[in-house]
């Protein structure tokens, strides 16, 4: 099943680049001229989003080390608990939306801590799974462009992933207890 | 909003640092993270400049433009003030298939190309546009069939069936998804179209 799953993605890439090349190829289309054209842009995009992603990861690093990601998930605890959210993977889900990389590893550490299998193991993969990293999402995408003002994407990004973690965390605890 | 939490991360992070009588650790952060953040943009670059170059391939070919029209009346209820043939359709559909199948190598690229093209629709350069903000809402909690990295570490941790959180994983996607495009829909009524 899970090889299925793998295979399926990795054959996807080289089916696709075989067959915009062969259709491209079959419609007259110069392949190489062309692909040098849009080419060129990905360095400049990529130059482009540079001062975002540091401010974004700066800031997000400084929250992390000091303790402050800490010191607010305090308070939330408590009712968090009273609505079955596990206070031990808390800390992940609020790191989810800021950094992917820092979440995953508190997933794997998760999944070593409490084992793969385990209700905690489980949710975790759940919740990881369940959105993407909203603040690095917006800074690449945004800054690629160089948009400034983001207005409601943030709060919607955000909301999203409230609503993908609590549904990961229920929908774990309706089928695994 | 994003002015606000920016401030309060740098400035809550510095000092709280200050206060706990730890700074070295803050400082060194800030600096290796603004060295990660280069790194990482130039380590995608390479991979960047790949897939565009097959994007414009697929463009010149007509292909991107063909997929837009396959899914033009879900793209027209979601993106109302974009064109269904623009070529930001395409890279938007094409975006989003990437993402869904667990292609993040291939999804960024696509839908840096999207963004180009609805920043030349932007009246407004340094403000977001309400297409923009409705294709980063979906960007960000995209539907998930293949939780390719999840799978590995599943797979790598010892996992007797390390394919069980799909299912609820996908589902947690789509109502990540609906509520974005329910927030979203909201957001613009509330914040005007301008």
């Amino acid at each position: 099943m899970v090889l299925h799953l793998i295979s399926l993605s990795d054959n996807v890439v080289p089916l696709f680049i075989g067959l915009i090349l062969l259709i491209a190829k079959l419609r007259g289309v110069k392949v190489y001229e062309v692909f040098i054209q849009g080419a060129t842009a990905g360095f400049e995009l990529a130059v482009k989003m540079i001062p975002y992603l540091v401010a974004m990861l700066t800031a997000i690093g400084a929250a992390r080390t000091s303790g402050l990601l800490e010191l607010v998930l305090r308070p939330i605890q408590g009712p968090l608990a009273v609505v079955g959210f596990p206070p031990e993977l808390l800390l992940m889900a609020l790191t989810r939306p800021l950094s992917g990389s820092a979440s995953f590893a508190l997933m794997v550490d998760a999944l070593q801590t409490y084992g793969p299998d385990s209700l905690l193991g489980l949710m975790a993969s759940a919740l990881q799974g369940a959105t993407d990293t909203t603040f690095y999402i917006l800074a690449v995408y945004f800054g690629s462009v160089g948009v400034k003002r983001f207005r409601y994407a943030l709060l919607v990004g955000l909301l999203a992933d409230a609503a993908g973690i609590m549904a990961a965390v229920l929908f774990a605890r309706i089928l695994w207890g | 909003m994003l002015d606000f939490i920016w401030f309060a991360f740098l400035f809550g992070g510095v000092t709280l640092s200050l206060i706990k009588g730890e700074p070295a650790a803050v400082t060194m952060v800030l600096l290796q993270e603004a060295e990660a953040a280069v790194k990482l943009t130039l380590s995608l670059i390479g991979n960047m400049v790949f897939w565009l170059g097959i994007l414009s391939i697929a463009e010149a070919a007509g292909l991107v433009t063909m997929l837009a029209q396959v899914f033009k009346p879900i793209f027209t209820f979601l993106f109302p003030t974009v064109s269904a043939t623009d070529t930001a359709a395409g890279a938007i559909v094409l975006n989003l298939a990437a993402n869904m199948l667990g292609l993040g190598n291939a999804a960024t690229p696509l839908g840096l190309r999207a963004m180009q093209r609805l920043q030349e629709l932007n009246p407004d350069p340094n403000k977001a546009t309400p297409a923009m903000c409705t294709f980063l809402a979906l960007n960000t909690c995209c539907i998930t069939f293949i939780p390719t990295a999840v799978l590995a570490a599943r797979t790598a941790a010892g996992s007797a069936k390390p394919a069980a959180t799909v299912g609820i994983t996908f589902l947690s996607t789509v109502v990540a998804s609906m509520v974005a495009v329910i927030a979203d829909r909201c957001c613009q009524q509330w914040w005007g179209r301008g």
